[in-house]
This record gives structure tokens, C-alpha cells and sequence, in this order.
């Protein structure tokens, strides 16, 4: 059975296919849930999130061209969903979870929750915009020049952010590496 | 595990509920009919074209297109064929002529500018010219606001829709006034510019359509 690309299922879904947008969905949808519940800070959050997203690619399926690729274009809307979504949280004044005591239990792996609560926690305390570049490099393995267009900013920022992102957690999380 | 690595860890993993009940309620969104970009871009620039033409038909009406010479209408051409580009952007995906576009608009104005001369003297006072052109581009700002809404606001279509949006004035200016380059450059560019801002202004502030690009 031959796999069609999501630019393929794209293209058909622009032309009505349903089935295409499904899969679209299945492939994408754990991804971009993971990513929204760093960025975002929570699994209420990410669902909000997903579901905006997914809309977005619906309404504006006309304008994904012929020659661009799906993935970046999709965390292009993810991204911009999640930093309207925080701003509008900053705005009614809500806090971004920073307390471990806030984050759910699931966020810990088998074998060392503590550790991973660490991780998590040190991620939601990042600016926006060096946790964004954490996560959509480092987790999500995209590269820093496909970040800079997905971002609207230019490469030498996103490593720029990067770079102060990681620095940021090794700072954070300094006691782990002694204890190891 | 390095402090880094989170890669393996499946902790955050949704649910197959909770990605089932997403796309249930994206049910919805699929039964609409599909907005064409092209044809919104198309509506928006026929828009921000028309009115100008409108205006600039009330002004022939009305007796007020004082100004008619090959360098005004060289000019005239250059801004309108400039506010077809940018109010085109406005709505578009990015483009990577897309701020070559907005330069364009920026230099078409600077050529109207330049374009002017010594101009002619008038009993009218001066500040009204930047009065006409402000409230020539209310409706233009509407109309590049609910462009720029159609999409993310990214940069480039934020300042493509601020250019388009003050075009419309700076044209009834170019037909309706016969002043120098100075007053052009004191009285009519600072309308465009606070046109241009207003739009940049508020445009990112308002929640648009998709979040696409």
C-alpha cells in the first residue's frame, strides 16, 4: 500500500476530501497535543488549542500552495495559536502553571516522575518565545531555518532564543546534573 | 536521561478521547463552505480601488480636480498600481515579494513626492489637506483591518494592509491639490504615515479568522 505525503493529503483535502483531512488529523494531532501542553502549559490548554488549530486548517485550507511543506505550515498556525492563546491569558491576567503542585501527574514518566516534573516545570518558567524555540527544535526536531520561517523572524534570532532557552534550563536544573 | 532529553518520554501523550472529542467538535468547521483567498483579495483591493475612484469621481463632480498635468498622472498611476499590490498582499499567504511590494508603495509615494515641484499657492489652509486625506482613509483603514483578519497578521501583511490603507487619501491629495513638495511632504505624508500606524496598531490586536499564515 502506497503512504500518500501530507502535501498530498493536503492537495486533496483542499479539493473536499474528507478522508484526507482524517488522516491529516491521526498523523499531526499527538504532536501538536504534546507540543501545546509545553508551550501552553497544560492539557486543558492543548485541547483548546488542538481543536483551534485543526479549525485554522480547515478555514484557511485555500491557502496552503502547491511546493510548501505541510508540517512547517501547521506549527507555523500552532505557534501562533498558542502565543495569541497565552497573550489573551496574560491579559485576563491568568498565571502560566510554575509550580510543580500544578502540573498533572501524567507529565512525570515511569521511573522518575520527579525528574521529569523538574523538566517541565523548568520549561513553563522559559520567556514564550526561548521555550517556543526549546520545544520546536530540540522536541520537535525542527531545524533553526525552518524555525525562522515558521517564526517570521530571522535564523540568527531563533538560535539567538535557543540558545538562551537552553542556558536558562541548564541553569534551572544545575542541581540535577550534580546529583548525577 | 540528560536534563534535555524529553524526546522519549510519552508522558504527555493525549488521550484517544480527548483527540476524538476534538475532532467531533471540528465537525462543524468541515460543513462550511471554503473561503477563497484569492477571491477575498480580489473583493478587498476591488474595494480600496473602488472608493478611491468614487472619490475621485465625487471631486470631478463637484469641480474640485484642480490638478490635472503628465506628472500628476504619472504619480496617480504609481500609487494606484501600488495600492492594487499591497491591498492584494494584505489578504495573500506570504510572498517573498512581499515586502518588496510594500518598499514599492513606500517609494511610489516618495516619487509623488518628488514629483511635486514649487506646486501653486492657495487660500485654503494647509491642515486641511491632512483632515481630507485622514478622513478619505477611515473607510480604507476599515477595509484593511478586516483584510488583515482574514489571516494570521503576520509583519509583512500587517505593513502591506498600513500602506494600502492610506493610499486612497494620498491620491485625492495628488488630484485635489496643487501645493509644492514641502506641503506634501509636511501635510499629506504624516496622514499617510498615521494611517499606515493606526492599521499596524491594531490590526495583530484583533482576533483573525485562522491563525494561518
Amino acid at each position: 500500500m502506497v503512504t500518500s505525503t501530507d502535501e498530498e493529503l493536503m492537495l486533496r483535502f483542499q479539493t473536499g476530501d474528507e478522508a484526507a483531512f482524517d488522516a491529516l488529523y491521526e498523523r499531526h494531532a499527538p504532536a501538536l497535543y504534546r507540543y501545546f501542553a509545553r508551550v501552553a502549559g497544560g492539557r486543558a490548554s492543548a485541547e483548546d488549542l488542538l481543536q483551534t488549530t485543526f479549525a485554522s486548517v480547515i478555514r484557511a485550507r485555500d491557502r496552503f500552495e502547491l511546493g510548501a511543506r505541510f508540517t512547517p505550515w501547521l506549527f507555523t498556525i500552532a505557534a501562533n495559536a498558542a502565543r495569541d492563546h497565552l497573550r489573551q491569558r496574560q491579559r485576563a491576567g491568568l498565571q502560566e502553571p510554575l509550580d510543580g503542585h500544578e502540573l498533572p501527574g501524567e507529565f512525570a514518566p515511569p521511573g522518575d516522575p520527579g525528574l521529569a516534573a523538574r523538566l517541565e516545570v523548568a520549561l513553563q518558567r522559559l520567556p514564550l518565545a526561548h521555550r517556543e524555540a526549546v520545544v520546536l527544535h530540540h522536541l520537535m526536531g525542527f531545524s533553526f531555518q525552518e524555525l525562522a520561517e515558521m517564526l517570521g523572524t530571522s535564523s540568527t534570532a531563533v538560535r539567538l532564543r535557543a540558545h538562551r532557552g537552553y542556558t536558562a534550563l541548564r541553569a534551572d536544573l544545575a542541581d540535577l546534573r550534580e546529583d548525577a | 536521561m540528560s536534563p534535555l532529553d524529553l524526546r522519549d518520554a510519552d508522558a504527555l501523550a493525549p488521550s484517544a478521547q480527548a483527540l476524538a472529542r476534538v475532532r467531533a467538535q471540528l465537525a462543524p468547521e468541515l460543513a462550511r463552505p471554503t473561503r477563497r483567498w484569492r477571491r477575498e483579495a480580489a473583493l478587498s483591493t476591488g474595494a480600496l480601488l473602488g472608493f478611491t475612484a468614487l472619490l475621485a469621481g465625487a471631486l470631478a463632480v463637484g469641480g474640485q480636480l484642480t490638478v490635472v498635468s503628465p506628472t500628476r498622472a504619472l504619480s496617480v498611476a504609481l500609487l494606484a498600481a501600488s495600492l492594487a499590490a499591497v491591498g492584494w498582499l494584505a489578504v495573500a499567504p506570504p510572498r517573498r515579494w512581499g515586502r518588496a511590494a510594500a518598499v514599492g508603495s513606500v517609494a511610489a509615494v516618495v516619487a509623488a513626492v518628488a514629483l511635486r515641484g514649487a506646486g501653486q499657492a492657495s487660500a485654503s489652509p494647509q491642515w486641511l489637506c491632512t483632515v481630507s486625506h485622514l478622513g478619505a482613509d477611515l473607510l480604507p483603514i476599515a477595509l484593511a483591518l478586516a483584510a488583515l483578519r482574514t489571516a494570521a497578521p503576520t509583519r509583512a501583511r500587517v505593513l502591506a494592509a498600513g500602506c494600502a490603507a492610506g493610499l486612497p487619501g494620498f491620491i485625492l491629495g495628488e488630484l485635489a491639490c496643487g501645493r509644492g513638495a514641502l506641503h506634501v511632504l509636511l501635510f499629506h505624508l504624516p496622514a499617510w504615515g498615521a494611517a499606515l500606524l493606526l492599521t499596524a496598531a491594531i490590526g495583530p490586536r484583533l482576533q483573525p479568522r485562522s491563525f494561518a499564515p
